[in-house]
């Protein structure tokens, strides 16, 4: 009978919307209980199909409905629970993200974290502690697993790094053996995005050497702007490049050689 | 004139937050005898079993219980941790169209959905 009551008013809500009368075409068993006045019959037409609707009829979801993954859990624990309206009243109060962030370098400095529920980042936030790049990388929806605990990056290993995480574990190798991560970033920068490849490449500037010349030369080719200038300006730092001399040069007419004395 | 008294001082490990009380009736009456008894009723302040957000193919969230096949759609974009746990317990207002979380148990602790 719910079925036949839940058809019935597709009619009366289809000559709603068209601005007509719905009663005579009220649900069977409700046209009795409408009353003979056409303007009272409406309203209680309405009242019925409300409470009909209300009680009777939830909406249905779609196929294929999808959990996301569990929040991770950061390496260092979140602040207590007597702590957390204290760090909730202060982000109430930030209003820019640097001061955001110095409260995050902060709390991460004596090794807590913000919890989940007072905060997290979004995934393009890179100017964060390193501690939440897993939150990072579950903002992006990424669903990877990440490697096991204690697995470098590697060229194999590359894809099954979260985004945020390989960013983490590329400036850990960067600092340990920058020729690796520098090889590693020749095999693997073609295949990431204009936006990823200009974050790896400003991974670089940590302990820069000569080793690196001949990949940043390489990237003058790139695709992205702003990935071969930031490319062309790392090899200025080390002395290379077309303009180098051009602008020692101009910098030097800026100031006047005089003896004293 | 009457004194006020200031906080200077706690001291005393904290009680353990008490568990939320169990749903008394099935989600499906839960929602529909406030409207029942009082047809004008908008919204319906509802105490959910446990579950849990999930989305859908265009990214809208759906709450959906951990037993049972009940699944009711969720208002607004239900951002944070609140899609990536398990929600113990969920308190919630119905609107008969859409469910407004307002909190939940979770094994993080007491979450806010809106901070």
């Amino acid at each position: 009978m719910a079925e036949a009551i839940y058809d019935a008013l597709g009619a009366a809500l289809t000559r709603w919307t068209m601005g007509g009368a719905a009663a005579p075409v009220a649900p069977p068993g409700w046209a009795a209980h409408l009353g003979n006045e056409a303007g009272e019959a409406e309203l209680r037409l309405l009242a019925l199909s409300g409470q009909f609707l209300g009680v009777l009829v939830t909406p249905a979801p779609p196929e294929g409905l999808k959990p996301l993954p569990d929040v991770p859990v950061l390496v260092m624990p979140a602040l207590p629970e007597a702590q957390r309206p204290l760090a909730r009243r202060m982000l109430r109060t930030i209003r820019d993200a640097g001061a955001r962030r110095d409260l995050l370098r902060f709390l991460a400095g004596r090794g807590w974290t913000l919890h989940p529920g007072d905060w997290m980042p979004a995934a393009s936030e890179d100017d964060i502690p390193d501690v939440y790049a897993p939150w990072r990388d579950w903002a992006e929806g990424s669903a990877v697993a990440r490697p096991a605990a204690g697995e470098g990056l590697t060229a194999e290993n590359w894809d099954d790094y979260w985004p945020a995480a390989r960013g983490v574990a590329l400036t850990a190798l960067r600092r340990r053996d920058p020729a690796a991560a520098t090889a590693l970033l020749a095999a693997k920068l073609a295949g990431e995005g204009a936006e990823v490849r200009l974050r790896l490449v400003r991974l670089l500037a940590t302990r820069l050497s000569d080793a690196d010349r001949s990949f940043l030369e390489s990237l003058a080719t790139d695709r992205a702007p702003k990935v071969k200038a930031l490319a062309a300006a790392l090899l200025a730092r080390l002395g290379y490049g077309s303009a180098v001399g051009e602008e020692a040069a101009e910098l030097a007419g800026f100031f006047e050689l005089q003896t004293r004395g | 004139m009457p004194l006020r008294a200031l906080l200077i001082n706690r001291s005393g490990a904290e009680a353990p937050a008490p568990d939320w009380p169990a749903p008394e009736a099935a989600l499906a009456d839960t929602l529909s005898a406030p409207l029942l008894a009082e047809p004008w009723t908008i919204d319906v302040p509802v105490l959910l079993p446990g579950g849990r957000v999930a989305v859908d193919g265009t990214g809208r969230a759906w709450w959906r219980a951990a037993e049972g096949d009940m699944v009711l759609p969720v208002a607004g974009e239900a951002e944070g941790l609140i899609r990536g746990t398990d929600l113990t317990r969920t308190a919630a207002i119905w609107s008969g169209g859409r469910l407004e979380i307002l909190a939940a148990q979770t094994p993080w602790g007491r979450i806010a959905a809106h901070g």
